[in-house]
């Protein structure tokens, strides 16, 4: 590890630990060291969900940004994360439980199904002969077909909504916005279980591109560039492609699709620790969970300080994620 | 052409004279069945519990399908505020031209300006001796529900001390963030004339985001969940997101067992449902607890 490395990850660490500090003391009932066991688990329970889908949208951002050597690239921004929301709105609208009615099981195959769409319709916007020809990926084209099948899948969502009565859809339109739910340790296994995937997909999912970062750097490279260097290009990608739909799959059950967090952080980490991705990896993945914890922490210091309600953090996320959009689409 | 015109000629509700009323509003609905005229309603928005058979949906309030509206013919349209938001420019235009009455109504905020809007529904559709009869019935009802409240309270059936109003969480939906109802609603007004107080304080807004901590650090008596879903299985889930909010909290609301889920579609609806609301919101307050585990 290089000094500038270690610099970067002392100074994410310290940010995150400083926020999860912050997180743990300020909650909507009131500031510093609760007490009652009960607030103090509730925010502990806060922190790690904000951490964990924090992670993996960083992570699953990265993942993309390289698969499609695209900075603008993000689960939301690709439609994975609608995807995993009509995904979750269509089990619910089935009423399926049971072995196959976990929500996770959904919500990871809705962002499967869309990364799959996407990736279709971008490789065919130009019969297969893309800007990076033989895996046929048209970067520009992918990002357009992430944004049609993003839109269709929020509509499809919120028809299902429609179709189930005003309860359900205005569940289904305060969901879309991004609201944590936090882990409850209290509660049974069975309410654990969209966590531990979660947790499970960000560990496997950063363990993977610590051992492939190397790999992953070089499909960044220009197309014939890569394959010189005997990549399996095509495997790689299909692969990046269904690791970073799981990663976001997973996210959006635990908080509903949060906007922009997954096209931030990476460009954060990138800033920062440069971009070879045994580095950038972690580095994406302390940022995303800084991210995401400011975002809970200024939802419930808003409700602290106005009384005005817990804000969902979805809304701080997109509030800064909306114009970073834009500045990186016009330095584009 | 012909299977395409026929398709077409097919696509509007035919007009039927005896059906004149049009209602944008699920509060005139309700009232216009408690009347006994929901025959007259030609059409009611998506969202409206109320369709009797062969009364047509027209869309929701801003998307509303103004010529399925036009094609009903119908005298009387019920709209909320002055009709802008529910109607558009053509619709208005017609209302002007004297094709039929536009009333417009305030939302009501409490339950007295809901009899208030009640009695205006029934002299609009010359019924104001149904309307005294439905108000006057839903005041006793309330009356009633509200004496049998005091009697419980004062002969201490409940978990909570009787010399303090037991403080009530009315959350109106738990998923994917729970939200409760605040001061400025009618039921808000409900839970004081039953003599309890809403857990939420006074300068609350009417409608107010919480989390799990927030509910906690309320320390609320009673949680009681409004939830207007339909469907049944809808219904169970209400249950099972209840209950999986309060899991591990060490509120008296949990620790009495007064956790409680009202399923009824006009739970939102300000009208003359409000007396089977109030008796509900009574049972949920000061009746026995449910068995443990059944919210």
């Amino acid at each position: 590890m290089t000094r500038r490395s270690a610099l970067v990850f002392g100074g994410l660490t310290a940010l995150f630990l400083a926020l999860a500090a912050a997180r743990l003391c300020i909650g909507s009932s009131g500031a510093g060291w609760s007490a009652n066991a009960g607030i103090m688990a509730d925010r502990g329970g806060s922190l790690l969900a904000a951490s964990l889908v924090g992670g993996a949208l960083a992570l699953s951002g990265l993942m993309l940004q390289a698969l499609l050597c695209n900075p603008l690239a993000d689960p939301y921004v690709l439609g994975l994360a609608s995807g995993a929301g009509l995904g979750v709105s269509l089990r619910r609208w089935l009423g399926i439980t049971g072995l196959f009615g976990g929500a996770s099981l959904w919500a990871i195959g809705g962002a499967l199904l869309a990364s799959a769409a996407v990736f279709t319709f971008g490789r065919r916007a130009r019969g297969g002969k893309g800007a990076l020809e033989g895996a046929g990926v048209d970067p520009l084209a992918m990002v357009l077909s992430g944004v049609v099948v993003g839109v269709f899948c929020a509509a499809a969502s919120m028809l299902v909504g429609q179709l189930m009565g005003p309860g359900v859809r205005d569940e289904i339109s305060r969901w879309m916005l991004g609201a944590i739910q936090p882990v409850a340790f209290e509660c049974s296994w069975g309410a654990l279980g969209a966590p531990l995937v979660l947790a499970l997909s960000l560990a496997s999912g950063l363990a993977w591109l610590l051992w492939r970062g190397p790999q992953v750097d070089a499909a960044t490279l220009p197309e014939a560039e890569a394959r010189s260097l005997g990549l399996p290009l095509a495997r790689l990608r299909i692969l990046l492609f269904a690791w970073s739909a799981m990663l976001a799959g997973a996210a959006v059950v635990v908080a509903g699709p949060v906007a922009f967090a997954g096209l931030i952080a990476p460009h954060a980490a990138r800033l920062l620790a440069g971009p070879r991705h045994r580095v950038l990896a972690p580095a994406a993945v302390l940022c995303g969970m800084s991210l995401v914890v400011a975002g809970d922490l200024a939802g419930s210091a808003f409700h602290l300080v106005t009384g005005g309600g817990v804000l969902p953090v979805g809304i701080f996320t997109a509030m800064l994620g909306g114009p970073a959009f834009l500045f990186m689409l016009r330095k584009r | 052409m012909a299977p395409f015109l026929a398709l077409n000629a097919c696509s509007h509700p035919a007009p039927d004279p005896s059906r004149d009323i049009v209602s944008l509003s699920p509060a005139v609905s309700v009232a216009l069945a408690d009347m006994g005229l929901s025959s007259r309603l030609a059409g009611v928005t998506t969202d409206d519990p109320v369709c009797p058979p062969a009364c047509a949906r027209l869309g929701r309030i801003g998307a509303l399908d103004s010529e399925s509206l036009l094609a009903l013919k119908p005298q009387i349209v019920f709209a909320i505020g002055d009709g802008q938001m529910a109607v558009d420019a053509p619709v208005r235009r017609r209302a002007e031209g004297g094709q039929f009455r536009l009333v417009p109504l305030a939302n009501a905020r409490t339950a007295e300006e809901a009899f208030a809007q009640v009695a205006q529904v029934g002299e609009a559709v010359g019924a104001q001796a149904q309307a005294g009869a439905c108000i006057a019935r839903a005041r006793g009802r309330m009356k009633a529900a509200e004496d049998l409240a005091r009697a419980r309270s004062a002969l201490r059936m409940l978990d909570f001390s009787a010399a303090k109003p037991p403080r009530v969480l009315l959350l109106s939906s738990v998923n994917p963030q729970p939200a409760a109802l605040g001061p400025g609603f009618v039921h808000d007004e409900l839970l004081r004339r039953l003599g309890a107080q809403n857990a939420l304080p006074a300068n609350a807004p009417g409608w107010l985001t919480l989390d799990r901590e927030a509910i906690r650090a309320m320390a609320p008596d009673v949680v009681v969940f409004l939830s207007a879903q339909e469907r049944p299985q809808e219904a169970a889930r209400a249950g099972a997101d209840l209950r999986a909010l309060l899991a591990g909290m060490d509120i008296p609301a949990v620790k009495a067992g007064r956790t409680r889920v009202i399923t009824d579609p006009l739970a939102m609806i300000p009208s003359t449902n409000l007396p089977k609301l109030q008796e509900s919101l009574a049972e949920a307050i000061f009746g026995n607890p449910p068995p443990k585990g059944q919210p």
